[in-house]
């Protein structure tokens, strides 16, 4: 429950920090910095350079992501931009196009 | 963890939440409900209802159909319906909604305008009295801006005056557009009223000097007073005029 949710209506235009999940059905630009998990569901859209500990993407993502632990790239999602985790997971189906280091 | 998380979401649908660590700068938007937990900078614009818990802080232009405050809000509210403080409630701004709750314990420093929608509709009255019969004109312009409700009926009444000097007959051309307004008296006396109408309008015209604010207010009224008082005594008015 203390989970913070964008909803599938909603744009934030701007920057979203905090120590807290981010679940993203709607829209987000700018740029996102937290130390927990984002999820981008299959309606979100990222338009952010995002810094967080995970990332599952389900949706679209344009923008750097930097994890510190861990980017999941789901079936479906679509993702343009540079990766950085230690850990990187990319599923059957999902579009990718960046850049990837996996060096810690 | 995962699966909870997508089942809470589906079950909140239709509801966004900025949770209690979570800041965010900058413009959100949007058409469903937001409850802010955490912190939000900037502005929110929203179709529906924002909701500032207890530990939530809103420091933003807010604009949205309803705003339910528990927490802390700095900055000016538009709300297109409903904007309640409650209890815990913190709010540095000004209102604009058609209805505000204030409840006991709140605390609140800022302007309220809970005549946003009204307002306008009564100056768009006051300005449609300029084609209207005056005795609803000097009803209207006293509560409606009067400078505006003046120069309407100034603007009305110079048309018809200049060619009512040169013929006399020709009043009944403007009578039509008066009348659908004025339905009780007779053409004669429509006339009549507006004979004076010139008078007074030219009287005000002439003192034109003295401070607008005050004349209209008095030019209505007595403008109105006269004409309780000449409807019965018609037909002296006019003869008085006439020879004058």
């Amino acid at each position: 429950m203390a989970n913070t949710v964008i909803g599938s209506t909603i744009v934030v235009d701007g920057e979203i920090s905090g120590d807290e999940d981010l679940v993203i059905l709607g829209t987000v630009k700018g740029q996102i910095s937290l130390r927990e998990n984002i999820v981008v569901e299959r309606d979100g859209v990222v338009e952010a350079n995002v810094e967080t500990a995970t990332i599952t993407v389900h949706g679209s993502v344009t923008g750097d992501i930097h994890a510190s632990d861990r980017a999941e790239l789901r079936a479906d999602c679509r993702v343009v931009g540079d990766i950085h985790a230690p850990r990187i997971l990319i599923a059957d189906g999902a579009s990718f196009k960046g850049n990837v280091d996996m060096d810690s | 963890m995962a699966i909870s998380r997508t089942i809470s979401e589906e079950r909140e649908g239709a509801e966004t939440v900025v949770g209690p660590a979570i800041a965010i700068r900058g413009r959100i938007e949007g058409e469903e409900d937001l409850r802010v937990e955490g912190r939000v900078e900037g502005s929110i614009s929203l179709t529906e209802t924002l909701y500032v818990e207890p530990e939530g802080v809103v420091l933003a232009q807010v604009e949205a159909r309803d705003v339910v405050i528990s927490g802390i809000v700095i900055g000016d509210i538009t709300a297109a319906n409903c904007v309640t403080l409650n209890k815990a409630a913190k709010l540095v701004g000004n209102i604009a909604a058609p209805r505000v709750i204030i409840s006991d314990g709140a605390s609140f420093r800022g302007d309220i305008v809970m005549g946003g929608e009204d307002m306008q509709p009564t100056r768009e009255r006051s300005r449609a009295t300029s084609t209207v019969p005056r005795s609803t004109v000097s009803r209207l312009s006293t509560p409606a801006p009067r400078a505006r409700a003046v120069t309407g009926s100034y603007d009305s009444a110079r048309t018809p005056a200049p060619r009512r000097e040169v013929v006399t007959p020709p009043a009944r051309e403007r009578a039509p557009v008066r009348r659908p307004t004025t339905a009780p008296p007779p053409r004669r006396s429509e006339e009549e009223d507006d004979v004076t109408v010139v008078i007074k309008h030219a009287a005000l015209r002439k003192g034109e000097a003295p401070p607008e604010d005050d004349e209209p207010a008095k030019g209505t009224r007595r403008r109105r007073a006269k004409k309780s008082a000449r409807t019965p005594a018609r037909g002296r008015s006019k003869a008085g005029r006439r020879k004058s």
